[in-house]
């Protein structure tokens, strides 16, 4: 059952297997008594409490027989900075980030007339909302839409747990997809510094930590972009910091992702404020610890909160108010290929036709953007799922001519490689690849909540629910009922019953809509060139303080040359090959 | 007691020049080449011819030379070869983790004796860890393969030494230590430290998948053989024993039978056809105790109605590498070789044997 986590730190069969032991030095920080020339070694003890204690074993007196010695910690950077073994990161990450974590922060945030009083903020992923609400349409009888439960976990988090803004992170992927958008353009464009095409998404931070341990020579190749928390992030610590008259250390911030590799990705170097000592999210957790944090609140999410139904607003209530929900059609994973090729169409001075492939399944598709004569103008792909990583990988090593194999048998392999792509024939690879690691993409991530045990074992072929054991039917596997499919395939069923709530957040306009119809597509309208508008005025405040934007400016005006890097220090990252130096224990067999 | 056996194990040849101990040995299915690989991160290939016997010429032996020696470039030890059908390319596991797809540069036309050197045409990454076994499918267009990372790939072969990634299936919870296909069907079995066997097939809307888990031995199973009929899969087990799965429906396999014999691991199984008619073919065994056994698997009629396996005890060899550990049997898939098999060992050295009956 670990297959839709493939890449995530559920459970400590993780695919990214521990390959060695830690190597932590531990750091002794009591000093070191003058030892007599000649003395004898000492010896370690461990008493009953684990603690241990360093002994002398000759000159002893009562007073200085034991030296009582420092635990060894390892914080969860040690751990990102070692490719050894995920599953320890794991353990420290559980405790670093999680729900009760957020429970400890919020019981010791001093009273708001406190100068130490921090503003706790919450910023919820759609994905996770979307997980929330089908698992609420499956036991209720009409489906609950994401707004509807945005509104829902914001009067959990203000009444019940005291934060005081609840945000999604739309507006956040807003911006990451014009940067995204911006990079992709300077790579096409071959800009000096701007990376390698292809280019690849970098929102899944389970695909970057991959990439960073075992395929450095993709790295090039990954968009430079924040991801949408991460920008999140930035938008919540600085531009509203600011607008409160907050320090980033003055706010904290907590996420609700779905996926625990997101927690990796907040403790990221690149996102720690040396000057503030604090990172831009403070805090990852999971839908599942959401829902695990309301459970112990006693608080019933199916119960409907007041004002839950207001179509959501147009414009902004006040400096910080986040346009809600904004949809970027696509994917469920961040649109990020689709918004990509929209803004391709958008700017392309001709008419420009988009077709899709399915290569083998729903988790592999080709994009390609052809002219009226039929001539390939763009070709990008979605791949989800570790086994399409691996291949995307391998063909865009092999398409751009890097070297995919360490060691002499690999540089033989490449070497062939490069000789065969001299000699021309060599198909045109992509521009653009949607990777992610999970397979379904973000709405089946490991973090998400997983269909009510028994829900689907106890549904029969035709849909109806019925108890295999009390009609008489040998539960236990059989010749018939081959275990793997139901076990597995359950999730699936799960998974894109996750998707279609999902996109509940917009319906698809009929060719006649109907008046509300027409209205509520007016509003998205509306929000949509609210956002629009709010991410250049964020850029300017940021990048430009004191002036104002353009009227007619959008994302990619281009700024004087200090502003530019300051955005690009606000809206990019980077990313570093993690070496692996340390040989496990040796292997026999 | 050897000598109320039916036949006795004969040695023909015996190939030194491994650095350090030889770890597998693969017959190439179509041309007379006979690989190995070691632990000095070298695979050897050997030509061989038969010879015939001054004395009695219907004794046919085989005379060995050594063809070449591939320095893999691996960076560790070379666990495992596997030929592909064809007898075209040999794919090399190393605990490198990496895999490595041979083939010789084709110089002059096709039957030219004269053929490029071996080069590696590609080099699969994926696995994290050493990389134990691999197999090619009957038909050659899949490739799987192990780790010590837990997992089993599947890998599509493409035309010009292109793989695709098929499937990763994360089923064991321990180490895997072989692969093994079917004879006929896309059925793929893996074992490992877990004691366990998985079988895998592939949903062809979806992904691979496993479909059962054969539990029974009450050790790491070191090695898989399938019978030449598909019907029965041998397990080699550090509980050393031998066990025998027949499929008794589609996705259903059973442990119909236990063979003892061994004191101490059992590290490599081999089912080939045999010689002679009217059995299921010879099942060949060997580990570290040093011994071979081979066994005559046949099927009884019962008054039931259902046929029954039964077994006998054909040959014994004890110490076929001296002291040493062997590591691995395989039989000799060529037509008129079935009473061939091969051996490699502890002590770096690939030897070649060749089952005869007693009374010659």
């Amino acid at each position: 059952m670990a297959f839709s986590g493939a890449l995530t730190l559920t459970d400590l069969n993780d695919f990214i297997t521990p390959s060695q032991a830690c190597i932590k030095p531990v750091e002794q920080s009591n000093p070191a008594p003058v030892h007599d020339p000649g003395a004898a070694s000492t010896q370690i003890q461990v008493d009953s409490s684990g603690s241990y204690y360093e002994v002398s074993p000759i000159g002893r007196t009562e007073a200085n027989a034991k030296k009582k010695l420092q635990t060894a910690e390892i914080s969860l950077n040690d751990c990102l900075a070692c490719s050894g073994c995920i599953t320890s990161a794991e353990s420290v990450l559980i405790t670093l980030q999680s729900h009760t974590e957020v429970l400890n922060f919020l019981s010791s945030n001093p009273a708001p007339s406190s100068p130490t009083h921090k503003i706790p903020v919450l910023s919820i992923a759609p994905q996770s909302l979307a997980s929330l609400a089908a698992s609420l349409s499956s036991s209720s009888a009409r489906p609950v839409s994401l707004t509807q439960v945005l509104r829902r976990v914001r009067a959990f988090a203000t009444r019940v747990l005291g934060f005081e803004h609840v945000f999604d992170t739309t507006f956040a992927r807003h911006v990451a997809l014009r940067e995204h958008a911006r990079e992709f353009a300077e790579r096409r464009a071959g800009k000096d510094g701007a990376g390698k095409l292809p280019m690849l998404a970098s929102a899944c931070p389970g695909w970057v930590c991959y990439a960073e341990k075992t395929h450095a020579e993709m790295l090039p190749f990954i968009s430079a972009a924040k991801s949408p928390q991460q920008v999140m992030g930035t938008l919540v610590k600085e531009w509203m910091g600011a607008k409160w008259g907050k320090a980033p250390d003055q706010v904290y911030h907590v996420t609700v992702m779905p996926c625990y590799d997101k927690k990796l990705e907040a403790s990221r170097q690149d996102f720690y404020n040396d000057v503030y000592a604090t990172r831009d999210v403070d805090c990852v957790i999971t839908t599942g610890e959401l829902d695990l944090l309301m459970r112990e609140k006693d608080w019933d999410l199916s119960e409907p909160v007041a004002g839950e139904l207001d179509p959501p607003a147009s414009s902004p209530s006040d400096v910080t108010a986040l346009p809600e929900l904004l949809v970027h059609p696509g994917s469920s994973s961040g649109s990020y290929l689709h918004s990509l090729i929209a803004s391709f169409i958008a700017s392309s001075p001709v008419p420009l036709i988009h077709t899709v492939r399915t290569v083998r399944n729903a988790d592999y598709e080709e994009h390609t953007v052809v002219d009226e004569a039929g001539t390939p103008v763009f070709r990008g792909a979605r791949c989800y799922g570790f086994r399409n990583l691996q291949n995307v990988v391998r063909k865009v090593g092999r398409d751009a001519g890097v070297q995919v194999g360490r060691g002499a048998a690999g540089r033989v392999a490449a070497l062939r490689r490069a000789r065969k792509a001299d000699a021309g024939g060599e198909e045109r690879g992509y521009n653009y690849v949607e990777v992610m690691a999970c397979p379904g993409g973000c709405v089946n991530g490991g973090g998400q909540l997983r269909p009510t045990a028994g829900a689907e074992k106890s549904v029969d072929a035709e849909g109806f629910a019925r108890d295999w054991a009390e009609s008489g039917v040998r539960v236990e596997e059989d010749g018939l009922q081959i275990q793997a499919p139901s076990a597995k395939w359950g999730d699936k069923e799960w998974t894109k019953k996750v998707e279609e709530t999902y996109w509940r957040a917009l319906p698809t306009p009929p060719p006649t809509p109907t008046p509300e119809e027409r209205e509520i597509e007016r509003a998205e309208e509306e929000k949509r060139r609210w956002a629009d508008r709010l991410a250049v005025e964020v850029l300017y405040e940021m990048c430009r303080p004191g002036e104002s934007p353009p009227h007619d400016g959008t994302w990619d005006v281009q700024m004087d040359e200090r502003a530019e890097t300051t955005r690009r220090k606000l809206f990019r990252t980077q990313y570093r090959a993690v070496e692996s130096e340390v040989v496990g224990l040796a292997v026999k067999w | 007691m050897d000598q109320d056996l039916l036949a006795r194990i004969q040695l023909i040849a015996h190939l030194e020049g491994h650095d350090d101990r030889a770890w597998h040995v693969a017959w190439n299915p179509v041309r007379p080449i006979l690989a190995s690989c070691s632990a000095d991160k070298t695979v050897r290939l050997y030509n061989y011819r038969p010879t015939q016997n001054a004395e009695s010429p219907s004794d046919i032996s085989l005379e060995f030379s050594l063809n070449t020696t591939i320095p893999t470039g691996h960076a560790k030890t070379v666990r495992a070869v596997a030929w592909s059908p064809s007898g075209k390319t040999l794919a090399t596991a190393s605990f490198d983790s990496n895999i490595g797809i041979w083939a010789q540069e084709e110089e002059g036309d096709e039957d030219s004796n004269l053929q490029g050197e071996w080069e590696c045409m590609s080099l699969l990454e994926g696995h994290e860890t050493e990389c134990k076994s691999i197999a090619y499918s009957s038909s050659g267009t899949l490739l799987a393969s192990c780790s010590r990372d837990k997992t089993v790939w599947v890998w599509e072969v493409h035309p010009d030494s292109d793989f695709e990634c098929m499937g990763v299936m994360m089923e064991h919870t321990q180490d895997v230590k072989c692969v093994a296909w079917h004879p006929t069907e896309e059925i793929l079995a893996s074992a490992s430290y877990d004691d366990t066997i998985k079988l895998y097939v592939d949903d062809p809307s979806e992904d691979w998948f496993c479909f059962t888990t054969l539990t029974g031995h009450t050790s790491t199973v070191w090695s898989l053989a399938f019978s030449p009929d598909g019907r029965f899969l041998a397990s080699g087990s550090d509980d050393q024993t031998i066990r025998i799965w027949e499929r008794v429906q589609e996705h259903r396999w059973e442990c119909i039978s236990v063979l003892e014999g061994h004191d101490r691991s059992v590290y490599s199984v081999s089912w080939g056809r045999g010689k002679g008619e009217g059995h299921l073919g010879w099942l060949a065994s060997t580990g570290g105790d040093g011994l071979i056994l081979v066994w005559e698997m046949s099927l009884e009629a019962t008054e039931s109605g259902k046929d029954k396996m039964s077994r006998k005890l054909i040959a014994r060899l004890p110490a076929g590498h001296g002291v040493h550990d062997i590591n691995s049997i395989v039989w000799c898939p060529r037509q008129g070789l079935e009473d061939v098999f091969a051996t490699a060992g502890d002590d770096g050295v690939a030897r070649v044997w060749k089952v005869v009956p007693s009374n010659s």
